[in-house]
């Protein structure tokens, strides 16, 4: 199951209902406004803005598919066949083509979107590729085929009297089975000598009642031939306002729509940064200013909700009047989602602006809200965010003007308020636009990443565990479990790696399985892949110690009680050893145990340590820890400590004092530890040694060990020799915190006082 | 950043159709077939695929796909030549093949820059004629039932969106009880009766923005269960396995981007445990195949996820040809061709080649027009069965032997 961390879903919903409601004001009256009434003769309007071309008439010649006449060649609308230069067309044309390169589609009429998306959502290569159906009244339909970019989903409306920008249903392109004529292939056709936006335009198509006609209607000397077809209908010009084109002696045109959409970068676009002369806040200093980044290397910002803070970028004076389109800067740097500098994801914007050029006296003010969380993105790469279109004029009272308030908003996060862009509205349209396209693709979800075969053929302990790179994603969850329902699943690894080297890894079957993670949203667990360790027989050494290295690691020695008294700790040294050069003297390391001679008497109020863990007795059906001893202190009071935990703090073992009359083999069974019992299937265990006096009487050297070895045994035969008990004690020590002895054994012993 | 000096030429812009010619070639058959008046099964396995720039079905005997290897190129064909006219006028193109179970018929796919058609050709005799019952309606082939005599087709999809089960021989057809904006159906293999019996699996979704569903239900649209709701993504071609005891499919965005990448998981044959077996193509409408015995999934995989130019345009794509053992998951790559379009895996009858089309030269690099190439399902060097023939999607039919 996904999850969603942030922003609900509710949430997404109100910011895209937000963003599809932003309100362009300042349009003309709509263009080829629709009612009722009139659609039953003429209520289409173009469905693009600016001048395009026909590159393909409807046929009327249409033959029906599969059967009569086979005729290859087309019927314009005046009854001309074959069609040649500028009414070109192709056989079986249900529709009129218009050439347009990546601009806006509009609405050609009021109505409900019945369908948006894909002709066939498994294949995009398919027919209409993206495109939007709307039903109109009265039985009408049209349809926009080949879209890039859909800015409706099903069921939305496109409301009667809707501005221009609620028109835009989406962005031309080239999706589906898309032939343009601007490709260097045979007759135009697009290869892939040409970029992959080759053929881009739409297929405008209308129905009625679900038969297909010209929306230019029928203007031939005889019967429409399509009109007997089953499929066919009676063709009308159903154009309140013919589209604009450069063909015109194809069909009709009118002047073309004069509201240009949203464009990028076109010339003599103004900017005006935060703390420049056409920039203010209010009060002085309710904002932060970063230097690390944003538009012209600043930006400033402050925590909502909270505090009554403004940020005003005036409309400058010395631009011309005029309809401008108005991009805010988002100062968030291309880099990890989970890390952006704006976080708040409802930024209002208040626009204040001229109603019209014919007003300029009359001023109004639109609200716009962008999201600033989600920009940049993969869809909407650019910082700069469109916030509308507005009529603005000389400001010459600072009336017009992008103001961004702090306390209007219901949001939380780090609001910022970079730079503002006034780009004059011209024509022609470039290529590119900027729409608030992106909350059709969030949140983010990263992919589920694909967990590789885990290669160990031996069936040995240590292995390596790898997945693919997520697209989107920060970091991953890896899971392990004995079983393959996941059953008692633990994570053995969250973090941005795609790999993890197991070791030391217990004989057994292990599942594992993946996922991924950004800031938003988990993808999905990846498949499962298994590896089985196989049991060794007999004994297997996890550690082993014989103090003839150059340190003591992998095992850990402190003096516990500090420096008081001196520190002593576990040392290596050549006094006693068993075997070899080396053994480990109890006090003869750290910084005053170091200094001591061969021979010297053990300090008073030693606590010496060494431990050893954690290892894994998971599947193990034996374990010990054995060593050699060699000890002269002082009777019940100064011991060696050896002992075993299942938590690294709480130690039980066994206690020795004395004299051991030389070298003598001591071993801890660790399947029967004094209070634990058998340590057997314990996931983590460690072992300690210590040795430890007190503020009385001293002997000479006190204790030794050397050739102190853990084992663990998985398979039989795992005898094992030696005996815990024999001059010991069982007793329970606490470790690494300060000393604490609690004797079990005997009782006359447990008023032993700590330091 | 896209390949632009590739010299891969457009096929799809030499496999155009004229549909208008197709209306009037649809009846010439091959040389040798018997018209008998009704579909017969091939005396031998036999390869079928589509080829030249004026698009032709062509056929040829398969039963020792060593032999059909060695002699690249050389074999004999028969051909049904789909009449396309020489202008470029007709926005169509043969976009994919589909044979039935029981080796007599074969469904293809006729895309259309406004629309998409379906035709059905008699193995047999090469008749070609129009698979939906109303011609002027587009439709979508969907899947072939378990025993062949019938499909389902997706028809006057975006209108009335009905999902028609089409007996091949007689055309007579039953809607099935699918709701709006079901994109994709299939007919379960004959499962043991404690599965429920016959069932139908469909896929529906609202369009982009609202994911997919996938449901099963009785083919009398009774006892409807949804298996898979995902917001997200879109389930596209979920496809049950011979033996009905797993669905494979691909699980892929649900974006405006034309081709991405996408998963391939299966399931059981009730849909449950779903489990991502590996990284697949998506979006250019490659189905997972399963091999005759249900044992493998052969799928498409896409070779360079970071070429944006190949995420808008489809002849950009560099794929090869992976499989997948179900009972494992594990998966290897049968095609190893490199900076190559590699699509349209089909298995021979007995399960042990691959037939499959790409537009590699001999010498491995991209850029030649398409062939049919063999290869060894066990493993094994591509070899070449066509060579500058500009062939796609071939369907390897059983013979009557089988």
């Amino acid at each position: 199951m996904r999850t969603f961390r942030r922003p609900s879903t509710g949430r997404i919903l109100a910011i895209v209902a937000a963003l599809l409601a932003l309100t362009a004001v300042g349009s003309d009256a709509p263009v080829g406004a629709s009612s009722a009434f009139q659609q039953s003769t003429r209520f289409l309007s173009p469905p693009y803005y600016g001048t395009s071309e026909v590159t393909s008439v409807f046929d009327h010649e249409l033959p029906l598919y599969g059967s009569d006449d086979g005729n290859s060649w087309t019927m314009h609308y005046t009854g001309v066949k074959d069609g040649a230069g500028a009414r070109s067309s192709y056989d079986q044309h249900r529709g009129i083509d218009y050439w347009l390169r990546y601009e806006p589609v509009r609405a050609a009429a009021s109505g409900a979107v019945a369908q948006a998306g894909w002709a066939n959502p498994a294949d995009h290569r398919a027919s209409y590729g993206l495109h939007v159906r709307i039903d109109h009244a009265d039985g009408f339909r049209t349809i926009y085929g080949h879209l890039s970019v859909l800015r409706v989903q099903q069921g939305d409306a496109i409301p009667f009297l809707a501005n221009e920008f609620q028109r835009i249903i989406g962005i031309s392109g080239n999706t589906g089975l898309c032939y343009g004529w601007e490709g260097t292939g045979p007759s135009g056709r697009c290869t892939d000598n040409d970029p992959p936006s080759c053929g881009a335009h739409i297929h405008f198509q209308l129905e009625h009642n679900g038969r297909v006609e010209n929306p230019y209607g029928w203007v031939g000397p005889f019967a429409d031939p399509w009109a007997q077809r089953p499929d066919g209908a009676v063709s009308v010009d159903r154009w309140l306002s013919h589209p604009s084109i450069t063909n015109s002696d194809v069909f009709p045109a009118d002047p073309p729509l004069s509201f240009p959409p949203i464009v990028l970068d076109e010339p003599g676009y103004v900017a005006v940064d935060d703390g420049s002369a056409g920039f203010a806040e209010n009060p002085a200093g309710c904002w932060t200013v970063d230097n690390t980044t944003g538009w012209d290397g600043d930006y400033r910002y402050r925590s909502v909700p909270g505090g009554d803070c403004t940020a005003t970028w005036n409309f400058p004076q010395d631009q011309p009047a005029g309809y401008h389109h108005v991009f805010v800067h988002v100062p968030n740097d291309d880099v990890a989602l989970s890390v952006r500098n704006a976080t708040v994801d409802a930024a209002r914007y208040t626009i204040g602006h001229t109603v019209s050029p014919s007003q300029p006296q009359a001023k109004q003010s639109d609200v716009a809200v962008v999201n600033q969380w989600a920009y940049p993105n993969r869809y909407h790469t650019s910082r700069w965010v469109y916030a509308g279109t507005y009529y603005f004029d000389s400001n010459e009272f600072g009336t017009d003007y992008v103001r961004l308030e702090s306390q209007v908003l219901d949001s939380a996060g780090t609001l910022a308020a970079d730079a503002v862009r006034f780009a004059p509205a011209v024509y022609p349209v470039p290529q590119q636009t900027y729409l608030p396209l992106t909350m059709k693709q969030w949140p983010p979800i990263p992919t589920t990443p694909l967990l590789n075969p885990i290669d160990n053929p031996s069936g040995g302990p240590d292995y390596t565990i790898s997945w693919s790179t997520a697209a989107l994603a920060d970091t991953y969850t890896l899971q392990e479990a004995s079983e393959p329902s996941f059953a008692g699943a633990v994570t053995r690894y969250s973090g941005p790696q795609t790999w993890l080297d197991v070791n030391d890894q217990p004989p057994g079957t292990y599942y594992y399985r993946v996922k991924a993670a950004n800031a938003w949203a988990e993808s999905g667990w990846s498949n499962v892949q298994s590896v089985t360790v196989l049991a060794p027989v007999g004994w297997q050494t996890i550690a082993a110690q014989d103090f003839e290295g150059a340190s003591l690691a992998p095992w850990i020695a402190w003096d516990d009680n500090g420096a008081t008294g001196g520190e002593y700790t576990w040392g290596q040294r050549t006094c006693r050893p068993y075997a070899g050069s080396y053994s480990g003297w109890g006090v003869g390391g750290g910084a005053q145990g170091a200094a001591l001679s061969c021979g010297s008497d053990y300090p008073h109020n030693a606590n010496s340590w060494m431990i050893y863990g954690p290892f894994d007795l998971r599947a193990a059906i034996a374990g010990d820890i054995g060593f050699k001893l060699w000890l002269y202190t002082e009777s019940y009071t100064d011991p060696v400590f050896y002992s075993a935990s299942v938590n690294g703090t709480n130690f039980y073992g066994y206690i020795i004092t004395g004299d051991s009359q030389g070298w003598v083999d001591k071993a801890l069974d660790l399947s029967n530890v004094p209070t634990l019992g058998s340590l057997m299937g314990q996931p983590q265990v460690w072992v300690a040694m210590v040795f430890s006096s007190n503020g009385s009487i001293a002997y000479p050297e006190g204790a030794y060990v050397d050739d102190v070895v853990v084992r663990r045994c998985f398979q039989e035969p795992c005898s094992s020799e030696g005996s815990s008990a024999v001059d010991s004690f069982p007793g329970m020590w606490q470790a690494p915190a300060e000393r604490h002895l609690y004797w079990l054994a005997p009782d006359s012993l447990k008023t032993e006082p700590g330091p | 950043m896209a390949v632009m000096s590739k010299t891969r030429k457009l096929s799809l812009a030499l496999a155009l159709v004229s549909l208008a010619a197709l209306g009037i070639t649809l009846v010439r058959g091959w040389s040798s077939a018997v018209a008998s008046g009704q579909a017969q099964s091939l005396d031998s396995d036999t390869l079928f695929f589509v080829s030249g720039s004026q698009p032709a079905i062509q056929r040829m005997r398969a039963n020792d796909p060593e032999r059909l290897a060695e002699q690249a190129a050389s074999v004999a064909a028969e051909t049904v030549q789909i009449d396309a006219n020489q202008r470029f006028g007709a926005m169509c193109e043969i976009s994919g093949m589909h044979g039935s179970p029981d080796g007599r018929w074969i469904a293809v796919d006729v895309n259309c820059e406004a629309g998409a058609h379906t035709l059905l050709l008699e193995a047999s005799t090469g008749r070609l004629r129009p698979a939906e019952p109303d011609p002027w309606r587009e439709s979508f082939f969907l899947n072939w039932t378990p025993d062949g005599d019938a499909f389902l087709l997706r028809v006057d999809p975006g209108g009335d969106d009905l999902t028609l089960l089409v007996n091949a021989r007689s055309g007579r057809f039953t809607q099935m009880d699918t709701p709006l904006f079901t994109y994709d159906a299939v007919l379960s293999p004959n499962l043991p009766a404690q599965a429920g019996g016959e069932r139908v699996l469909y896929a529906v979704s609202r369009g982009l923005g609202f994911g997919s569903e996938v449901w099963v239900m009785d083919r009398s649209g009774q006892n409807r269960e949804r298996i898979i709701h995902d917001p997200a993504h879109v389930i596209a071609y979920p496809r049950w396995s011979p033996t009905g005891d797993a669905i494979a499919y691909i699980r892929m965005p649900d974006s405006n981007v034309p081709f991405t990448v996408g998963e391939l998981l299966l399931t059981d044959g009730d849909g449950r445990n779903a489990r991502v077996v590996a990284q697949a193509d998506a979006g250019h409408g490659y189905p997972p195949v399963w091999s005759p015995d249900g044992q493998q999934v052969a799928f498409v995989v896409r070779e360079n996820p970071e070429d944006g130019a190949a995420d808008i345009a489809a002849p950009y794509l560099e794929s090869n040809i992976h499989l997948v053992e179900a009972a494992t998951g594990r998966v290897r790559a049968v095609t190893r061709f490199e900076g190559a379009l590699v699509d349209g895996p089909t298995w021979s009858p007995d399960g042990t080649w691959l037939a499959f089309s790409t537009d590699s030269s001999d010498s491995g690099q991209a850029g030649g027009v398409f062939d049919v190439w063999l290869v060894e399902a066990a493993g094994g060097e591509a070899r070449r069965v066509t060579r500058d023939a500009d062939a796609r999607w071939p369907v390897w039919l059983p013979g009557e032997r089988r």
